[in-house]
């Protein structure tokens, strides 16, 4: 009985699948004639991680369509191939997503894009290594990942716990120099890792930590831990902490006149909506900017940062932050190995590329390191500032496109 | 007499069957299998308290929960082990330790009755999914990782794959064997009235102990090998509201007063959810739930019961 | 000191909008003996019509109040007519609380395909006015949010207490057989109950978006909240939702001052399961059916 039903269900899937096939190729006939890469993977369209999961998948979906649409293709091997991806949602849960992976697996996709957040990508990993099929991706930072002798997973940002000495080096650069830090993490398995790797960086450098504060993953109300931070009085508080929840610590702040020399949100400010939602009270505020529109990076697929940002925006409506960026990267980087390679059946081979890749790319250097993150130094993210309503890239030096606002204005002089 | 060895004889026969299917299916086929199997396992351990007793858990994740993490921690005390021995020690962690936190809230918790029950298994399972994430000695917010245990020689799905079949297989015996026994009627005797069940003399506190402590074990072994096949669980990962919605609304789909029921609701809504609309991106949560409205509400005894009142129908 | 009345008053404020945002699902829970679980899609659906009336229209979030709730009573009384109704005569309580998962589930993927998945926030321009007594710090928003609150509870109150329309809904709450007999249209209080109920959800939602950042992921959040409001309160009874938001919005603030903010919601859950284990009918609470 069950055995029956099954089988009925899994022929109705496969000729949904056919049923949507031959949809979609009816509409490009012209095109079929050029081979194609497939990219697979999925996405959390749903549940927790839908919001990310909605600009990762509108990042991936702008490279490709330049590619088939303005480039007609990309040579490989002397011959012009098409980008294709075949992604589906995981609705944010790793049983779904490991199935689901499995079946491209089997139906023989060569090359994967990732999904977002640790708990899912892990997981997934484990089938691709085991299949001996690369991963580019640019949603699972958890050191995890990077720390099991994995070989065909790589990762665009350096490792959770790396994630952040950006802000920590550019705040030890400013004058006078910061004396005492708080620092906020939630207890994620991104934040987590990053908080504690900050104080590990802060204490090294001979900073003073004044107090820490570990939060629950979703936060509603953080007013007993702002009537502490006024007491403490720190120069520096910096947030580990996911966009919505920065939005919901600097209003508070901003509300209850909380005033600090620096506030710092891993995640935020980069994101139009948030500046937006904070007007004015969102001046001075940092963040580190894994990737921004305005980098000033040539590309071998867009000609520059600015010119993907310049398509991405005419054909989309949702805002560009980094996430866009980063998952573009991800297919460039795949772009690059799979031209050095010259065929695409041989996914070990496009593992080797990978793993020696030295480019610049409409993000930055894509260098990974011999675990497969992304290098900590080359790969490291900008430090910004909102300054005049836009965030401008304070740190390092040879990005920089503004000095740093140093103490920032009291909340009550706005 | 000769109906039960029938019975028995096709359960063993389809049972053999579905254990060399792996060797003609698909990775991915398989896969879906395996998720197949561990559904129908939640959903009929949630179904042995729930079916039998009509109390219904809101909060059963929290035994998936626990045998999850006592699989991984208790994992990290035998890293050398034999990967035999290690299964072995992950799946007893997972049925002792559920069955454990089982025995110690089943007392107090079980003396509410309705949606005062239903509502404190909710609590159980926030509670206990918050601590694991807030006490560092869990691990449960960064995560913990599991080790293959899987040999090289094994596709590592088909190796779940017949890990959770069997599994199923030993739940679905104790439920028919449950059902056929004093315990049995007394727990059906509490569904349909507690209070005259008690005076009737039936040991009803006891009884449903031994069912929610039942219940709760083997979900938590069936937890263990969860963990196991995804290889990383977090606090949220194993801990999900979901995941106890899923049970419910499985048993339900497929009918709650067959033993089937949950196996059948599992097998539908999974092959529906993985197979069917797998690949819609955007819209397949709306007819998820236009489907479970659409269930209620026109097979309400569910799927089981939809087929056995056209078989009365037919009859007459 | 200072941070112990800080603590204090935080708690309370933050209390109030547990209590608003719990008194339609205590309100379901209690007449109809139904967990509603689409208790926080209407909350996020307040949000969200709120967005759109002041970032479209331009119409301050307190205004757009009246008229959302007409909208959320309409969209109840729909829901409840066309789908909870013919569930709740199935008999059985379950198949209640499914369909409305089925129906969280649609609106869910309806309120992300329009709205997409971002983060959204209403921050009018009194957004960040900070009053000072003495030492202590008060967000405007916030006590705006608290006043309003109760005067929607107030509102409810008076309602179920003095209208003719509210007499007949606690007299189904108490008893529906004996209501029927006195020739009451269970039905049609159910339906009425039931837009009530999303209508104030809808309004502590506009409360909410005005606060906090929000997702359509968020409902979840908003469901349990309510859950452990009304438990903690009392079922059915509006001060006991009014009580039990104050308590768990003290208990919160409190834990996040003294013991770690990491643990606040594993203490709000554990005061949750110790009520049930000792209390069951909450602090206010009395017996109601489904309990029986």
């Amino acid at each position: 009985m069950v055995y029956r039903i099954t089988r009925r269900g899994s022929i109705k899937a496969v000729s949904a699948t056919i049923g949507i096939g031959t949809l979609g190729a009816s509409g490009r006939v012209a095109a079929q004639t050029q081979p194609s890469v497939i990219f697979g993977g999925t996405i959390p369209f749903s549940g927790r991680w839908a919001e990310i999961g909605q600009s990762v998948h509108a990042g991936y979906q702008t490279v490709v369509k330049y590619v088939n649409e303005v480039k007609g293709g990309i040579d490989i091997g002397g011959k012009r191939h098409r980008l294709e991806l075949r992604l589906v949602d995981d609705a944010s849960d790793p049983q779904r997503a490991t199935t689901l992976l499995q079946k491209q697996i089997d139906d023989d996709v060569r090359f994967f894009l990732g999904s977002y957040s640790t708990p899912i990508i892990l997981p997934q990993v484990a089938l691709t290594e085991r299949a001996r099929k690369p991963m580019v991706q640019a949603g699972g930072g958890g050191d995890p990942i990077f720390t099991q002798g994995y070989k065909f997973v790589f990762g665009m940002y350096p490792r959770a716990s790396r994630s952040a000495f950006p802000a920590v080096d550019a705040f030890e650069a400013l004058s006078p120099k910061p004396k005492t830090f708080t620092v906020v993490y939630t207890n994620d398995p991104f934040s987590k890792p990053q908080g504690l790797g900050v104080i590990e960086r802060l204490k090294e450098k001979g900073m003073q930590v004044v107090k820490v504060f570990e939060l629950p993953a979703q936060l509603q109300d953080v007013s007993a831990v702002l009537t502490s931070v006024r007491e403490d009085a720190p120069d520096i508080v910096m947030c580990l902490t996911s966009d919505q929840n920065s939005l919901l610590i600097a209003r508070q702040m901003a509300q209850s006149r909380t005033d600090v020399k620096m506030l710092f949100t891993s995640l935020g400010p980069q994101a139009a909506s948030f500046r937006e939602a904070l007007g004015k009270y969102a001046g001075g505020i940092t963040c580190i900017s894994t990737w921004s529109p305005t980098f000033p990076y040539t590309d071998p697929i867009f000609g520059s940062t600015a010119k993907f940002a310049e398509y991405y925006r005419a054909n989309n409506t949702l805002p560009l932050i980094y996430h866009q960026g980063t998952a573009a990267a991800c297919i460039v980087a795949y772009v690059n190995a799979l031209q050095t390679v010259g065929r695409t059946d041989d996914p070990i081979a496009v593992r080797d590329a990978l793993a020696k890749l030295d480019i610049e790319s409409l993000y930055g250097r894509i260098k990974f390191t011999p675990q497969g993150d992304g290098d900590p130094v080359l790969m490291g993210s900008a430090v910004t500032q909102v300054q005049g309503g836009d965030i401008k890239v304070i740190a390092p030096e040879r990005l920089r496109e503004a000095a740093p606002q140093w103490p920032i204005e009291p909340w009550s002089k706005r | 007499m000769a109906r039960r060895i029938t019975i028995l004889l096709l359960a063993v026969l389809l049972i053999a069957a579905l254990a060399i299917l792996p060797f003609f299916l698909k990775a991915f086929y398989v896969r879906v299998g395996l998720s197949i199997f561990l559904s129908a396992g939640f959903a009929v351990c949630w179904w042995l308290l729930a079916g039998f007793t009509s109390y219904y858990s809101f909060g059963h994740t929290a035994f998936v929960g626990i045998g999850a993490f006592a699989a991984a921690l208790a994992l990290r005390a035998v890293p050398e082990a034999a990967p035999a021995l290690q299964l072995a020690w992950a799946l007893g962690a997972g049925l002792v330790v559920a069955g454990g936190i089982a025995t110690i809230i089943a007392w107090p918790i079980l003396r509410l009755r309705g949606h005062y029950f239903t509502i404190a298994m909710l609590a159980v399972a926030l509670v206990l999914g918050e601590a694991v994430a807030a006490f560092p000695v869990f691990g449960g917010s960064t995560g913990l990782a599991l080790p293959n245990l899987a040999p090289m020689s094994v596709r590592v799905e088909a190796f779940f794959y017949w890990i959770a079949l069997a599994l199923l297989a030993v739940v679905l015996a104790i439920a028919w064997a449950i059902s056929r026994s004093r315990l049995g009627y007394g727990l059906a005797a509490i569904r349909e009235d507690e209070d005259a069940a008690q005076m009737l003399g039936v040991p009803t506190t006891r009884f449903k102990v031994v069912a929610f402590v039942l219940s709760g074990a083997l979900t938590g072994s069936i937890g263990a090998v969860y963990a196991l096949n995804l290889g990383y669980i977090t606090s949220d990962s194993v801990f999900r509201g979901s995941l106890s919605l899923e049970m419910i609304v499985n048993s339900l789909v497929g009918g709650m007063g067959s033993i089937l029921g949950p196996v059948i609701g599992a097998a539908v809504m999974t092959g529906v959810t993985k197979l069917v609309l797998a690949d819609l991106l955007e819209y397949h949560l709306a007819i998820t739930g236009i489907l479970i409205i659409a269930v209620v509400l026109l097979a309400p005894d569910g799927i089981v019961g939809l087929w056995r009142r056209r078989r009365a129908r037919e009859a007459e | 000191m200072t941070a112990l009345v800080q603590t204090l008053v935080n708690g309370l404020l933050y209390g109030g909008i547990l209590s608003i945002a719990a008194v339609g699902f205590s309100l379901i829970f209690g007449v109809m003996s139904v967990i509603n679980l689409t208790h926080g899609i209407f909350v996020i659906g307040g949000a969200y019509g709120a967005l759109v009336a002041w970032s479209v229209l331009g119409i301050d979030p307190l205004l757009s109040i009246p008229p959302l709730m007409l909208v959320a009573f309409a969209l109840g009384w729909g829901c409840q007519r066309l789908v909870i109704q013919p569930a709740v005569e199935r008999g059985n309580p379950v198949a209640a609380l499914l369909v409305t998962f089925g129906f969280t589930l649609i609106a869910v993927n309806l309120l992300t395909v329009t709205f997409s998945s971002s983060v959204r926030s209403i921050s009018p321009s009194y957004s960040f006015i900070n009053l000072r007594v003495g030492d202590i710090s008060i967000d405007l928003v916030r006590l705006v949010a608290f006043a309003c609150g109760l005067a929607l509870i107030a509102i409810l109150g008076s309602f179920l207490r003095f209208s003719r329309w509210g007499r007949v809904i606690r007299a189904t709450a108490l008893s529906e057989l004996g209501a029927r007999l006195c020739g009451v249209d269970a039905r049609a209080v159910y339906a009425l109950t039931f837009a009530v109920a999303s209508a104030f959800a809808a309004a502590s939602g506009v409360l909410i978006g005005m606060m906090l950042p929000f997702t359509p992921a968020e409902e979840v959040t908003w469901t349990v909240y309510a859950f452990i409001v009304v438990t903690l309160g009392g079922v059915g009874s509006l001060g006991g939702a009014m009580l039990g938001g104050l308590l768990l919005g003290l208990v919160s603030t409190l834990t996040q001052t003294y013991l770690g903010a990491v643990y606040t919601n594993m203490v709000m859950f554990l005061i949750l399961l110790v009520t049930l284990l000792v209390r069951p009918n909450g602090i206010l609470g009395s017996a109601f059916k489904a309990s029986r």
